[in-house]
């Protein structure tokens, strides 16, 4: 019962999280651009990147919170790949085209720069 | 339906509109305990599926976070066309199926910070397999998932469905 209630708990958190930063981003900047999972998927790798190196191989219980629970339900593949496909369908190849790629470099690179960020904050602390 | 965007329900608000209510607390609170809801099986089933598939297959390769994002990805296409299709869902009950629960079980973070570890690892070329398997998979299944749902909901035979069903 233990992960699952870790997990569960960080997985409700995350999906309020992220519809509520949908709906800001759509409200902000439209909805000719999925702005909202765009901001998700890149702000989620971004923590997951910064926070499993600041954690190493520690807490396993918050790992299950954060990681798995949290950020793992904040950040979303199905709406991802759903959304590719509606821009694709509405005729806007490049701007589907600018979110898979666009996603997945952000993504990778976010990893990369919350890792170099826990890497300071791990050096200064 | 087809052109949904997440979060495009509630962006520009009826508050432009003055004839109409904004949404009261009450539509926060269902949605809330939606996607609370949806949220939190939806990462327990990931955890579970990711256990089970890493048990069976190791961890030499990202298969269970793979398996979990193609998974998701077919159900999603399925779900939102289904729903567009044949059933009038209630927006409570997309908030708990597709925003809540699929998007909770499939994760980006996860599959972005595999494919640093495999850089880091010295197997670029196995990452860069990792993300194109990753993407084309998880962009037909939805596809699959949309003709599955249009095949069940318009069959052939059938004229298309009109909602409300006219008598």
């Amino acid at each position: 019962m233990g992960p699952y209630l870790l997990i569960a708990l960080g997985g409700a958190i995350g999906a309020n999280a992220r519809y509520l930063v949908s709906t800001w981003a759509a409200n902000r900047a439209g909805v000719e651009f999925p702005y909202g999972t765009f901001l998700v998927n890149a702000s989620g790798s971004l923590l997951m990147g910064f926070f499993l190196n600041l954690m190493g191989g520690n807490e396993p219980g918050i790992k299950l919170l954060i990681a798995t629970g949290f950020l793992g339900s904040y950040t979303t593949f199905s709406t991802f790949a759903y959304e590719t496909l509606a821009l694709v369908r509405r005729g806007a190849i490049r701007s589907s085209l600018v979110h898979v790629l666009g996603s997945t470099i952000t993504g990778i690179a976010g990893v990369g720069l919350g890792m170099a960020l826990a890497d300071v904050v791990g050096r200064i602390w | 339906m087809f052109d949904v965007i997440e979060g495009a329900e509630l962006a520009r608000p009826p508050r432009d509109q003055p004839g109409l209510p904004g949404p009261d607390w009450r539509d926060h609170l269902t949605a809330m305990v939606a996607l609370s809801a949806g949220g939190s099986l939806g990462a327990s089933a990931r955890y579970v599926v990711e256990t089970w598939a890493t048990d069976r297959w190791g961890s030499a390769f990202p298969w269970a976070t793979l398996l979990v994002n193609v998974l998701g990805s077919l159900v999603l296409g399925f779900y939102l066309t289904l729903v567009a299709e044949r059933v009038a869902a209630r927006s409570a009950t997309r908030l708990f199926v597709a925003t809540g629960f699929l998007g909770a079980y499939t994760t980006f973070s996860t599959f972005s910070y595999e494919v640093v570890q495999q850089i880091q690892r010295g197997e670029p070329l196995r990452a860069s397999v990792y993300v194109a398997v990753s993407l084309v998979a998880g962009l037909l299944s939805v596809v699959i998932g949309i003709v599955t749902a249009k095949r069940i909901a318009r069959p052939r035979s059938w004229p298309p469905l009109r909602w409300p069903v006219p008598r």
